[in-house]
């Protein structure tokens, strides 16, 4: 009989945690989905000096010498710019609660965190498929991938965080085979700048976004947060993917989709 | 992880089913609030492609009733597509619940950001 394999390690400045409930997986299969991780954090990192996007950002290194990963990576920031209408953008300035760090002219640096998180789950998640694994449960810092059912056999229930009670929830889904994930800024300190203001974003507490790749969940998440409160309007203009948006004063936007997953 | 069941707690105050669509198109001066004690409240106003939009709240004491939006009236076109958005969203009010579940997505800061924010904030304070 196998062992569920359940492992939590700590990458990218996060936990990140794989539960996989298929007997056949072992330990080895996500020793592998920790070093593509590793790799992920060493070449997008920009907590990190000799990241490629960090050498990108000093001019040391020129987008045709980076890895094809980086080049894919930013090519499809670029589209995603264009289609959430510039509020997904790698070179919007990053402002702290001590100061905006302004960078002048078209050489800003750029910081496509808001895709890679959910673009490294996408990744772990199909070195588990092309193991085989068919019923596994991947979390990077709240964003998650899913697929199959829990070892007892169970639904995958994800909670969503409360923004203002710790340990709270403000709401349960159930899903399978679906990306999740939630942008915003509980607490002091690093915010989502609304690329278009330059300020940050405000009016709104976070934005979960469901649906089939949390690459996309996590950029689509991302932009509808920096939106601010019409973002959960222009969720609900999305094809495949549902999004809940809580406001500030305590109120909670769902688009329709996101009720087949509501319990 | 896991968390044991337990009774969900919060506030859990029933909205109209149509939520915001019930009140689309209306501007804050003719909407009318559920009973006298209950007030509207106009968020930030944001400029859309086709008009101004400006979420509003109606809150009786402290419990957050309804959502509904002001929408650009002005372009017919604008109104058909932001009316079909505007039904489309349910609103409710945030509950605060425990549930067994398996895991949680949330907002949270990476350790890297926290450590770097709380570093800002302590040499700000000279400590």
């Amino acid at each position: 009989m196998g062992l569920r394999q359940h492992r939590l390690e700590h990458v990218m400045g996060m936990p990140i945690g794989v539960d996989v409930c298929d007997p056949d997986i072992g330990a080895k299969t996500v020793d592998r989905v920790y070093r593509w991780l590793r790799f992920v954090d060493a070449t997008f990192s920009t907590y990190c000096e000799d990241s490629e996007i960090s050498r990108l950002n000093r001019g040391e290194l020129a987008v045709e010498q980076t890895h094809p990963a980086v080049r894919s990576v930013l090519r499809r920031c670029e589209r995603l710019r264009m289609q959430t209408d510039g509020y997904f953008d790698i070179r919007a300035p990053h402002h702290s609660a001590r100061r905006v760090v302004v960078e002048a002219g078209p050489a800003r640096p750029i910081d496509p965190s808001g895709l890679v998180k959910g673009w490294s789950v996408a990744g772990a998640a199909l070195i588990l498929d092309r193991a085989g694994a068919r019923n596994y449960c991947i979390n990077a810092g709240g964003d998650a991938r899913l697929r199959g059912r829990s070892w007892n056999g169970e639904s995958w229930r994800v909670g969503i965080q409360h923004p203002r009670i710790r340990d709270r929830l403000a709401a349960v889904l159930v899903a399978s085979d679906v990306g999740i994930a939630t942008s915003g800024a509980y607490e002091r300190g690093e915010h989502i700048v609304d690329p278009h203001t330059g300020r940050p974003s405000q009016g709104v507490l976070s934005v979960t976004v469901v649906g089939p790749d949390v690459a996309t969940a996590d950029a689509y998440a991302t932009a509808a947060y920096a939106m601010g409160p019409r973002g959960a309007q222009w969720c609900a203009g999305l094809k495949d993917y549902a999004a809940m948006v809580i406001l500030s004063e305590g109120a909670v936007l769902s688009t329709p989709a996101m009720s087949r997953y509501r319990v | 992880m896991h968390r044991s069941i337990s009774a969900v707690v919060g506030t859990v105050v029933a909205v109209s089913p149509t939520g915001v669509a019930m009140t689309m198109a209306a501007d804050a001066a003719t909407h009318a609030p559920a009973s006298p004690a209950a007030r509207n409240y106009g968020g930030s106003r944001v400029s859309m492609r086709y008009g101004i939009v400006q979420v509003f709240i109606t809150v009786e004491g402290r419990r957050v009733v309804n959502v509904y939006q002001s929408l650009p009236t002005d372009r017919p076109r604008s109104k058909f597509i932001n009316a079909s958005a505007g039904l489309a969203l349910r609103s409710e009010a945030l509950k605060a619940q425990s549930a067994n579940i398996h895991t949680v997505s949330g907002a949270t800061l990476t350790s890297r950001a926290y450590v770097t924010s709380l570093q800002a904030a302590l040499n700000a304070a000279h400590v």
